[in-house]
C-alpha cells in the first residue's frame, strides 16, 4: 500500500516535468527535453550564485580560522531555502491536496497516507536544501582543505538537515493550511502578503551586497556572538567541520523532531482534513437587499470580480500600487529627488519626465484587457439580461478608469507641488493622466474583444498568459517610451508645452477611434461571444 | 408567447436545427424532447438571444428577437442546464444583481426573494459565496433569480437535473402556478415521466427537425410518451 502511495505522490510532485497543467495534456518529447535542460540550467545558476558568495566567505573565514562559522551560515541558508521552497508544496500536498476526498474514501491506513505525503514533502525540501548545501560544502572542502571527518559529517548532516527542513516545513505548512481554511478576506490578504513578499524580496535583494560586506567586516564579533548566544548554531557549524559527536547529537535531534512532527500531524490530520473549508455560515440579512441603477450594478459586478481574485488584483492592478508607492516616495524623499533633477540636461524636460512617469504607472494597470475573457462560462448571464452590450463594456471601462485615475490624480498633485509646476504645466499633467488612462483602458478593452478566450479553466490563462493583457501592457509601455524618446530627440526644435499639446491631441484622436470601434464593432463582438 | 418560425442554425456543414417551427401559447407548459445533440439547447439559446441563427424568426410576445433583443430579454427568464453563476458573488448579491438589471423595486424583490428562498430552503445560504454551493443549490438560485423578475416566458434547459425531490416538487408546482398567472414555460427534459405529467404540449426533435408536436394527448395517444419517443427515435 505504502509503495503505491509513494509512487503516486512522487509522480504528482514531479508531474510538472512531463505534464503541462495549463494545457491539461502531456508534454511532447521536445518540450520535456527543453524543460529538463531549463531546470538543470536554473539549478546550476542558483548553485553558481551561492558558490560565488560561499567562495568569498571561505577566503575571509579561513584566515580567521573560524571554519565552523562558515559551515553554520551555509547550513542555515540551506535550511531556509529548503523550508521556504517546500512550504507551499507542503500545504498543497500534505494538508489540502485536491485528492483528499478520494483518499479518505479509500481503505488506506492513515499512517500510510501521512507517510507517503511526508515523503513527497521531504523530497521537495531535500532538493531545495541541496541546491544551497552541496555547492557550499564543496566550496568549503576546497577552501579549507579536504578532511575525511568533515566529508563524512557533511554527508550525515545533509540527511540531518533535510529532516529538520521536513519538520519545519510541515509545521509552517500546517499554519498556512489553518490560516487558509479560516481566512475570511482571503483574496485581499493574499494580495497584501504577496506584495509584502515582493517588497521583502527586493529589500533583501538590494541589501544583499551591503549586508554581505557587513558580514565580512564584522565576522569575528558575529562568530563570538553566535557561539555565546546560540550554542546550537556553534554545534551545527562544528559538526559540519568534522565533529562526530556533534553530528551524532544533531542527527538524533532531527530524528526526534521528525517523530514529534509526525505524531502531531497524525493527531491533527483528521481534524484538518475533515474541517469545513468554508467559513462559518453567515446569517442572511434582509438588509442586504438593496436597489441600484443598472450602470452601478454592472460596475459593482466588475468590482466584485476584481476583488475576488488575488491573481487579477495583483497582475492587473499593480499600477495603482506603484502610484501609491510613488506618492510616498515623492513626499518622503523630496530632497533626494530634487537633487537628482539637476542631472536633467534641460529644465523644460521636467514636464515630459513627469508625463513619462505618469504614463508608466498608469499603463501598468490592465484591468480592462482580461475583463472580457474573464466572463468565461458566465457570459450567458449578461447576454440573457435586458442590458445593452455597450453598457456591460462601459462597466468594464469604468472599473479600470476609476481604479487607475484616483491615485494618479493625487500623484499629479504631489508632482506639481514637488516640482513647483506652473498652472499650465499642472494642467498638462492632469490632462495627460486622463488621456493616457482612457487610452490604455480602451485599448485594453479593444484587445480583450479582439482576442477573447472564453474556454479557460484557470483564470491565470487569461489574466497572466492572455494575449490581450500581454499586448496591452507592452504596447502601452512602448507608446510611453516613444512619447518620451521623441521629445528627447526633438527637444531643441519644439517646446515642451507644444509637444505635450500635440501628444494630447494625438491621444484624443486615438481615444475617439477606439471608442467608436467599441461602440460599433465591440458591442457586436461581445453579443456573439 | 413564443413563436419560432423556420429556425435554422448551421455549424460548419451540419444543420443543428433545421427549419423548426414551434408555437407556445400564453399560459402553456411546453416540453421539448430529443436525444443528446438533437438541437434542443441550440434552439433554447437562440430563443434567449445568446445564439445567432442563420434563418427564420423568433418572436417573444410578438417582439422579434433579432430586431429588439432587449425587449425580448426583458420578458424572458433563462435557466441553463449547467448553472455557471458568478462564483465571486454571494447568493444574495447575485439575486440583487439580477433584480437590479430588471429594475425590480426593493420592496417587491424583498418579498419575492423571501418567498422563493424559503420555498427552496436556501435562505440561510444566501449570504454564502456561490462557489461554496452544490450543483443543486446553484440550480435553486438560478430558478429564484429567474422568478425574481416575474417573467412572461421561462425557458429552461433540463431544469430538474441536480434538484432534490422536494425542490423538484416545488418547481413543478411553481411552473403550474406561473402558467395559471399567464406566463408560459418552454423547457427541455430527458425525464419523460415529468414531461408527460406536467406539459400541456410537447415537441419531439430529432437531428434538428421537429418530428412530432401537439398536445400531450395528440402526441402519446393511448401509449406513454416514453414509448412514442423510443419508437420515433428508431
Amino acid at each position: 500500500m505504502l509503495k503505491v502511495l509513494l509512487k503516486k505522490q512522487l509522480l504528482e510532485s514531479f508531474s510538472f516535468l512531463f505534464f503541462d497543467h495549463k494545457k491539461g495534456k502531456a508534454k511532447s518529447k521536445g518540450e520535456k527535453i527543453g524543460f529538463g535542460f531549463l531546470m538543470v540550467f536554473v539549478c546550476l545558476i542558483m548553485a553558481l550564485a551561492i558558490g560565488i558568495y560561499a567562495g568569498l566567505m571561505v577566503s575571509t573565514f579561513k584566515g580567521l580560522k573560524i571554519n565552523w562559522f562558515y559551515y553554520c551560515i551555509m547550513s542555515l541558508v540551506s535550511i531556509i531555502l529548503g523550508v521556504f521552497g517546500s512550504v507551499f508544496s507542503t500545504y498543497a500536498s500534505l494538508y489540502l491536496p485536491k485528492d483528499n476526498e478520494l483518499m479518505l474514501s479509500l481503505p488506506i491506513p492513515k499512517k500510510d497516507l501521512i507517510l507517503s505525503r511526508l515523503t513527497g514533502v521531504y523530497v521537495m525540501g531535500f532538493i531545495y536544501m541541496a541546491l544551497a548545501y552541496i555547492p557550499s560544502m564543496i566550496i568549503g572542502q576546497i577552501g579549507f582543505g579536504f578532511t575525511v571527518s568533515s566529508f563524512i559529517c557533511q554527508i550525515v548532516l545533509m540527511m540531518t538537515l533535510s529532516f529538520l527542513v521536513l519538520a519545519l516545513s510541515t509545521l509552517l505548512g500546517w499554519i498556512v493550511a489553518l490560516i487558509s481554511v479560516r481566512l475570511k478576506n482571503k483574496s485581499l490578504i493574499v494580495v497584501f502578503l504577496s506584495l509584502g513578499f515582493i517588497g521583502i524580496y527586493y529589500y533583501f535583494y538590494f541589501k544583499l551586497v551591503s549586508g554581505f560586506q557587513n558580514l565580512l567586516v564584522k565576522v569575528m564579533s558575529l562568530a563570538v556572538s553566535f557561539k555565546d548566544k546560540g550554542y546550537i548554531l556553534y554545534v551545527l557549524g562544528k559538526a559540519a567541520d568534522g565533529n562526530y559527536v556533534y553530528t551524532g547529537i544533531l542527527l538524533l535531534l532531527s530524528i526526534l523532531c521528525t517523530i514529534v512532527v509526525y505524531a502531531l500531524v497524525t493527531i491533527g490530520f483528521d481534524r484538518l482534513l475533515m474541517m469545513n473549508k468554508g467559513q462559518k455560515r453567515k446569517e442572511y440579512n434582509v438588509k442586504s437587499i438593496k436597489q441600484s441603477s443598472i450602470s452601478k450594478t454592472l460596475l459593482k459586478k466588475e468590482w466584485l470580480r476584481f476583488y475576488s481574485s488575488p491573481t487579477y488584483m495583483l497582475n492587473s492592478g499593480i499600477g495603482s500600487v506603484f502610484t501609491v508607492l510613488l506618492i510616498g516616495v515623492c513626499i518622503l524623499q523630496k530632497d533626494t529627488i530634487l537633487e537628482l533633477l539637476v542631472f536633467l540636461p534641460d529644465a523644460s524636460m521636467l514636464l515630459i519626465v513627469s508625463m513619462t512617469i505618469i504614463g508608466f504607472v498608469a499603463t501598468s494597470n490592465m484591468i480592462s484587457a482580461p475583463s472580457v475573457s474573464l466572463e468565461g462560462k458566465n457570459v450567458w448571464i449578461v447576454q440573457t439580461c435586458p442590458v445593452k452590450e455597450i453598457d456591460i463594456l462601459k462597466a468594464k471601462f469604468n472599473l479600470h478608469f476609476l481604479f487607475t485615475i484616483i491615485p494618479l490624480l493625487i500623484l499629479d498633485g504631489v508632482l506639481a507641488w514637488l516640482l513647483s509646476f506652473s498652472i499650465l504645466e499642472t494642467l498638462f499633467i492632469f490632462v495627460y493622466s486622463l488621456l493616457i488612462v482612457t487610452f490604455s483602458d480602451l485599448d485594453g478593452l479593444y484587445l480583450g474583444l479582439k482576442f477573447p478566450n472564453m474556454e479557460w479553466t484557470n483564470e491565470t490563462a487569461v489574466v497572466k498568459q492572455g494575449m490581450a493583457p500581454f499586448v496591452a501592457l507592452f504596447g502601452n509601455w512602448i507608446v510611453v517610451v516613444v512619447i518620451a524618446g521623441l521629445y528627447f530627440l526633438l527637444r531643441k526644435s519644439i517646446s515642451a508645452y507644444v509637444y505635450a499639446g500635440i501628444i494630447s491631441i494625438l491621444l484624443l484622436i486615438c481615444i475617439l477611434c477606439l471608442r467608436a470601434w467599441i461602440f460599433k464593432k465591440g458591442a457586436e463582438i461581445f453579443r456573439h461571444l | 408567447m413564443l413563436k419560432i418560425e423556420g429556425l435554422t442554425k448551421v455549424y460548419g456543414d451540419k444543420k443543428a436545427v433545421d427549419n423548426l417551427d414551434l408555437h407556445i401559447q400564453k399560459g402553456e407548459i411546453y416540453g421539448f424532447i430529443g436525444h443528446n445533440g438533437a438541437g434542443k439547447t441550440t434552439t433554447i439559446k437562440a430563443c434567449c438571444g445568446i445564439l445567432d441563427f442563420d434563418q427564420g424568426n423568433i418572436y417573444v410576445d410578438g417582439i422579434n428577437i433579432k430586431k429588439d433583443p432587449l425587449g425580448c430579454k426583458s420578458k424572458i427568464a433563462y435557466i441553463p442546464d449547467n448553472p455557471d453563476l458568478y462564483n465571486f458573488m454571494t447568493g444574495i448579491q447575485y439575486l440583487n444583481f439580477i433584480a437590479d438589471i430588471f429594475q425590480i423595486s426593493k420592496e417587491i424583490r424583498k418579498e419575492r426573494i423571501e418567498k422563493y428562498a424559503q420555498m427552496f430552503e436556501i435562505q440561510k445560504d444566501l449570504a454564502s459565496y456561490i462557489s461554496t454551493y452544490s450543483h443543486g443549490m446553484k440550480q435553486k438560485l438560478a430558478i429564484i433569480s429567474a422568478l425574481v423578475h416575474d417573467p412572461k416566458l421561462i425557458i429552461m434547459d433540463e431544469p430538474f437535473v441536480g434538484l432534490d425531490p422536494k425542490a423538484s416538487f416545488q418547481l413543478k408546482n411553481l411552473m403550474k402556478e406561473m402558467c395559471l398567472k399567464g406566463s408560459s414555460i418552454f423547457f427541455s427534459t430527458h425525464v419523460l415521466e415529468v414531461a408527460e405529467k406536467l406539459c400541456d404540449k410537447v415537441a419531439i426533435i430529432k437531428n434538428g427537425k421537429r418530428i412530432v408536436s401537439g398536445t400531450m394527448e395528440q402526441v402519446k395517444g393511448d401509449t406513454s410518451l416514453e414509448e412514442v419517443f423510443l419508437e420515433l427515435e428508431e
